[in-house]
Order: C-alpha cells, then structure tokens, then sequence
C-alpha cells in the first residue's frame, strides 16, 4: 500500500513538473482548459486578465471574448497601402488580422512586442507601404525605442550588434550562455506560474480563491499587490499604472528631458524606417486606463499629451485619449487592463481617419 | 529553488516518493542529483565553485587521515585555504575593495583592486562552514575521513541544509547516509507537520510583518516613532519566523527520509540573558563558531581580558560571516559588547544577579530587557548604512508622533500581534512535533495549510538568510 502511495505520487508530480515544463504540454493544458467553461476550465482570462490575478468576487465579470466585427465590404475604397503593425495586447485581443478595418488599406501584417522572434520587412510591393507603432503608456517608456522596434521587426539589426571582440569578454558570453541553456533545460523560465496553472487554475476551486481574495480585501485592506482597486470600487487597474514610484506609471513624475528623450527616440525609429522602404510611420500611444478613468482623484502627468504638443515633435502620432474619455467608463473593462470593444472601435475610427488623410 | 514555492512543493514529492520507491544503496545517488538539481535553480553554474571546494576537501580528508605532523598541518590549511579563499574571493571581494579605496584615499591616494564582477552564490557561506567542520574534524581525528566521494559530496551538498542551514557536522550527518531508513508513518508525519509550521511561520507571520518591516524602513525620516518601535519590533520576529521557518522546513523535509539534523533554534526571544539567546538563536553556527574558535582561541580558561577578548572576537567574526558590510560588523561587535558588559556586571554584583534570578518577575524583566537589546542590534543588521542608522535612532528617540500610514491596516496589525502572540505561546509551552495518531495528524496538517492558504501571503519572496 505505502509503495502504491508513493508510486501515485511520484507519478503525479512528475506528470505535473514535465507539463509544466514543456511549451508543447502547457500548450496542450492551456488549449484544453481555456475551451471549457465548466469547472474543469481555467478561470484566469474568462473573467478579465485583472480579476485572474486578483480573484475579487465583485468582479467576476464575464468578458466578451469576441473580437471586433469586420465592417461591411466597401469595394469603392482605394486600397493602396499594404499595413504592417508593430503593437501590443490591446490590437491582437480586439482585432483580427484583416484588411477590411482599415481604410485604404491592402493587406495587414501584424507583429507582437511580446514576441522575441525576428521577422524580415517585407518584400517590395508596388503599393506603398505603413507602419504602425502601437504601445500602450505604461510600456512605451521601456520599448517605444529603435532597438527595440528593430529587434521585432528586422532580421538585419542582428549583424550589426556591436560585439566585444576581447577574449575575457567572449569567454564571459560563452559562460553565460551556458549557464542560461542549462537552466532553461532544468527550470522552464514560467515555471512556477505554469505550475500555479496546471495544478489550481481551474474554475472548481474558484470559490476558494474568490474567499481569500474576499477576505484580504475586506478584512485587511490588501488585494495582489499587482492589482488596485479604484477609489469608487468599480474597476480594476494595474498597481504599475498608478503607483507614482512605477516607470510605466500615469502619475509618475516626469521630467521634461525624459520627454524630450522620448520624442527624440520615437523620430528615430520613424526615420530608420522611412529609410528602410516605408512611405509611412505612424504612431499611437494607448493611455493607461487610469490616465482615463482615474483622473478626478489626482492629476496624471499627461505624457502622452506632452509628447503630442513637443515643439520638436514631426512625426505622425495618434493618441485617442479624448475619444476615450468620453463616457470613458463604457470604454474599459472592469476587470481586465484592456479597453472594451467600444474603446476599440473608437482606436479604429481615429486611426482610420489618420489612414485616410495619408498622401 | 525555494522552500515556499510550488516548485519545491513538486520537487519534494518526485524526490521523496522515489526514495522510498528505489533500492537503498542508490539512495545517495538520487539525493546527491536531487541535490544538484535543487541548487542549479539559482545560478547552474555556481555549482561548480561547490564542486571546486568539494574536490579539495575530499582529499584532504583523505591525506589528513594518512600523514601526520608538518604534512598533516599543512592539508589542513590547504583546505582551510581554498574554502576560506572562495568565500574571500566571493563574498569579501568588494569590501575588501571598497575599504581599500577608502582608506587609500583617506592616505591621498587611489589604490583599487581588479574590478571582478560576480555575484555571491546562494548558501556559500553555510557551505563553506560544513566543509570546514569535516576537514578539521579529520584532523583532530573525531571522524573519519569518507572515502565515498559521492557521500561526501552529498554531505555538503544535501538539499534541504544546503542553502541556509543547519550547519551539520560529519558525525551527526554522515553516517546517516549509509543507514536504510524505511518509511515510519510517525516519523513522515511528525516531519510534514514540522515542514507545514515552517512555512506558516515563512509565509503568514514573517512574509505579513515584511510588509511593514520594508516599508518602513524604507522611508525612515517620514515615520513617526511608534512607527519605527512597532518595525524594529516586528522586524525581530521576521527574522526569526524567516530563518526557523527555513530551517523547520530544513529539518522536517530530511526527517519525512528518515534525517536528523540538528535543531537549529529554540525559543531565542524566551532568553533570559545574551548568552542564553546565543545558545538558542542560529544553534549550528554558535556551536560552529564555540567548537572552531572560541575554544581555539582559549575560551574562558584564559585572563578575563583575554576571555573578553575571545568573546569580542567570535562575534565579530560571526558578523563578517553574515555578511560584508559593517552593519553586520557592527551588529556582531554589539553583541560582543552586550556580553562583555553583562558578564563584568555579573563579576561586580554576582549575588545581585543570582539572587534576581530566582523570583518569576525579574526573569521576565530579564527577557524583556535581553529581547530590547536583541532587537535594537538587529537595527544594524537590517540597516546597511550608518547614516540611516543615525536617522533611525534620532526619529525613534525624538518623539515624533506624526508619519506615514502604515503598510498594513489595523486589522492587520493586530492579526500580526496576535500570531506573534500564538508563536510565542506555543514557544513557550515547548510544544515540540512528536508522535500523533493518523486523523488529529490530518486534522492538524489540514489546519496547518488551510491556514496557510488563506493567511498566508505568497509573494515567492527569498528567505532573508540565503543571502548569506
């Protein structure tokens, strides 16, 4: 009997650790348990990215998981632009990678900050081509910069890093190298939320979460330091985006150099890349959901808008922070740091009225 | 890879299910790649600096057994040597550096040591001292040296001491490895209870009170007194649920196959004096420093200025060991103090003290005062500069009544006071984990992580003492 115990356990946890150590496993795990919805399903998107880290029953709030609707066809338009985006997880979790949102344009092709893959710029087309830089506020201080836009978007950056030639240096590369490959092999980088995953995140044991969430929260104050809860109690935001401390916060201080850094950094990429075979480069800032919700208790520092009225600003940005403010709480969801597909067809219609203005 | 982790939690039941599973004479061998596996989750190549440490003493041990005299001496201090120098190399590096340019430019000069950049690996410390005490063992002929180089190196490298602790010494640990332990439900039980009140005292008690322990003294000039007296307070009993919850995990994982190691605490904030929380705080590293210096350097059989002396020395030496930075220095010199001063008044009014021992109030007075002096020492160590060290003192002794809100609501605190409150109690009962029948096992165990689960506060953040 102890022997079929331990044999149970040992079996158990390894099937656990090889699954949560293996891209194809979790993927298996993922697929399955995010096509569910009964107790068996994971409940850490279905009800907002923000409640899955918090667990606060007040906002189990279901999320439409639909993608924004394809507008009718209209043949008549001129579609003389191919469209290439650079964006994050408020283009790919609203909009499908389809020509028919945006006006005048050809074809789309779409490209993640998040993914870490190089891609070769297109071949030359005889249509003119656009790129579209997307990033949302609390991110834009960290990758709205060349290297970073070149690092997912062009294979040739690769060959131009500067390389330290000396052998301490080499040696050093190598060492490290090494030492990341075995622990990669060892320790999957995610493995503790993988494990976290496999092992609790399914909606059976959502009541027991919801009940520690519910208590830390109301007896002592305290929600995931990851998460706040905003002051009327009625949406969710991101710690990062309000704690003034943070780099990717609304109501950080900042200078005017680090603005006029920024702006400096943005017109390098718009002139790397006209030079690189686009006609056009355009850019939008995404603001912080707080920046737009949160602003009657304090006053964010409006860097989006600081960008946007730099003297020296020449390039094309596109920053729909007035559009979403009106009504701006229909526009965001109350669980989840994204807009809604309000909030997206608002991004849409602006960004096509900057389409359509394009030579 | 840490004790309050899902990955630990993963690990520990692979590993000791086949244990238990496979046949005994290849035991050692799971333990020792368990062990490498467990350690790689820092930095894998860290291990080899272990392995570098690990080849010397083993073959020290080796010839220090076989040669005698001048030879014997001299892979005695080969061995001292390499081990001393790795942690030299290390951990002392950039102090020693630092202190360099400060004094050279205090001379009006710049003298500056190769610029090394490396980071000080996990637990190098706590192994280093295990290596050591075999090494000198062999040679003052306690133990014998151990043949098996795979034993030996599971030895120093046995996963749950490894990291932070308890110092073990080769005769309690071993010969355990050659022995068969067979699965012995109360000894599985008594060491998942004691592995479960481990992390409930890591991550409900000292992760909660770290909350407004860093918060606070990250903003000391802003904080009313109260503030920093309610911080020092609580940082006391972090420490301490930090590190004896490290080591009841330590303990408890090696007991469930059928380990003992030795106790590493026991009810420190209970002392009634310094030296009596010395022989209850951190056990296995005074008992290292008493055995290893402290009687090298003639202990108290010497003058009392000697004997003094001695003290100031193992203290200071237990400081640096925690870490290279003066606080720590300073921190291990006022304990040192604390002693010299305590045992000269014990000298000057020796019937005062005995006679004061006697009645129940005195001793609490006796406690209360020990666990002051304690807790205003770790003052500096939590503090890494003199100047906010300064700014500490002079905002706690000025009175100030008006702060920042505290990180934790007042709930919270009092939630915090009252675990505090409860560890104590149970502390002071000497409640140890013995023999228990299956379902109050259950029972217990259940509580132990329901509690766990909905007090605890799971930030995956590191036990204070891995750094060193």
């Amino acid at each position: 009997m102890r022997r079929l115990i331990a044999l149970f356990i040992l079996i158990f946890c390894s099937a656990v650790l090889m699954i949560s150590s293996s891209e194809i496993g979790m993927h298996w795990i993922t697929q399955g348990r995010y096509a569910r919805n009964d107790a068996w399903g994971a409940d850490k998107y279905r009800f907002g990215d923000l409640y899955g880290i918090s667990y606060l029953s007040d906002f189990r709030i279901a999320k439409d998981t639909h993608l924004l609707p394809l507008p009718q066809k209209t043949d008549t338009i001129l579609r003389d632009y191919d469209l290439t985006i650079l964006g994050d997880s408020y283009l790919y979790s609203s909009f499908q990678v389809h020509p028919a949102y945006f006006n005048r344009v050809n074809s789309v092709q779409m490209y993640r900050w998040s993914d870490s893959l190089r891609h070769l710029i297109p071949a030359k087309s005889t249509r003119k081509k656009v790129l579209l830089i997307e990033c949302v506020e609390r991110n834009m201080w960290d990758r709205m910069n060349l290297a970073d836009a070149r690092l997912r978007l062009d294979v040739q950056q690769e060959k131009s890093l500067p390389v330290d030639k000396s052998t301490k240096q080499i040696l050093i590369n190598q060492l490290d190298r090494f030492d990341a490959g075995v622990k990669r092999a060892l320790y999957h980088p995610t493995l503790e939320s993988n494990l976290d995953f496999v092992l609790f995140n399914v909606g059976l044991l959502g009541w027991i979460k919801e009940l520690k969430a519910d208590f830390t929260w109301k007896a002592l104050g305290r929600t995931n330091p990851d998460v706040q809860v905003s002051h009327d109690g009625q949406f969710l935001y991101l710690e990062e985006t309000l704690n003034p401390q943070k780099r990717g916060s609304s109501f950080r201080l900042i200078k005017q150099e680090e603005i006029n850094r920024k702006v400096s950094q943005i017109q390098a990429i718009e002139s790397y890349y006209l030079l690189h075979g686009y006609d056009q480069v355009i850019f939008s800032l995404i603001p912080n959901p707080v920046a737009v919700l949160e602003t009657e208790t304090k006053a964010p520092n409006f860097a989006i808008q600081r960008i946007m009225q730099h003297p020296q600003r020449q390039v094309n940005i596109m920053d729909p922070s007035f559009s979403l403010k009106q009504q701006a709480s229909m526009n965001f969801y109350r669980s989840d740091s994204h807009w809604n597909l309000r909030g997206a067809q608002i991004w849409l219609n602006e960004f096509n009225q900057v389409l359509s203005k394009l030579p | 890879m840490v004790f309050n982790s899902l990955q630990f939690l993963v690990f520990f039941g692979i590993i000791t299910s086949a244990y238990f599973l496979i046949q005994p004479k290849f035991r050692w061998f799971l333990l020792l790649a368990a062990s490498c596996y467990f350690y790689m989750a820092f930095v894998p190549m860290y291990l080899g600096i272990l392995g570098f440490t690990i080849v010397i003493d083993y073959f020290a041990g080796i010839y220090l057994e076989r040669f005698q005299g001048l030879q014997k001496k001299l892979f005695l201090a080969v061995s001292l040597a390499a081990n001393v120098g790795v942690l030299a190399i290390f951990k002392y590096y950039h102090f020693i550096d630092q202190n360099i340019v400060w004094l050279s430019e205090q001379l009006g000069t710049h003298v500056q040591l190769p610029v090394l950049e490396m980071i000080l690996p996990i637990g190098l410390s706590f192994h280093t001292f295990q290596a050591m005490s075999y090494t000198i063992e062999v040679y003052r002929g306690h133990q014998k040296a151990e043949r098996n180089f795979g034993i030996y190196s599971l030895y120093v490298m046995f996963y749950p001491q490894l990291v932070a602790g308890p110092i073990e010494r080769p005769q309690n640990l071993l010969h355990q490895f050659y022995e068969v332990h067979s699965w012995d439900w109360n000894r599985v039980k008594s060491g998942l209870l004691q592995m479960a009140s481990g992390i409930f005292k890591k991550v409900v008690i000292a992760d909660r009170l770290a909350l407004l322990v860093d918060s606070t003294y990250t903003n000391i000039p802003n904080q009313s007194s109260a503030a920093l007296a309610l911080a020092a307070v609580f940082y006391s009993f972090q420490i301490y649920c930090d590190f004896s919850g490290y080591s009841d995990v330590a303990i408890g994982a090696a007991r469930v196959m059928g380990f003992k190691l030795m106790d590493n605490f026991n009810a420190p904030y209970f002392a009634k004096s310094l030296p009596e929380f010395w022989r209850r705080w951190h056990i296995s590293l005074s008992t290292w420093f008493k055995d290893y210096v402290y009687f090298s350097l003639g202990g108290n059989r010497v003058s009392i200025p000697k004997w003094y002396l001695n003290i100031m020395v193992v203290f200071v030496l237990s400081g640096i060991w925690h870490g290279a930075s003066w606080n720590f220095v300073i921190w291990g010199a006022l304990h040192g103090l604390f002693q010299v001063i305590g045992l000269s008044l014990n000298r000057v009014f020796p019937s005062l003290a005995a006679e004061a021992q006697k009645q129940v109030w005195v001793q609490w007075a006796y406690r209360l005062l020990t666990f002051v002096l304690v807790t205003l020492a770790w003052v500096f160590f939590r503090l890494k500069h003199f100047s906010e060290v300064k700014q500490f003192f002079q905002t706690l002794f000025m009175g100030k009544t008006v702060g920042l809100p505290l990180a934790l609501n007042f709930n919270e605190i009092v939630l915090s006071i009252c675990l505090i409150i409860s560890l104590c109690w149970w502390e002071y009962r000497q409640r140890i984990v013995g023999k228990t029948q299956t379902w109050p096992f259950l029972f217990q165990f259940s509580l132990l992580a329901l509690a766990i689960y909905f007090l605890g506060v799971f930030s995956l953040k590191q036990f204070i003492y891995f750094q060193f």
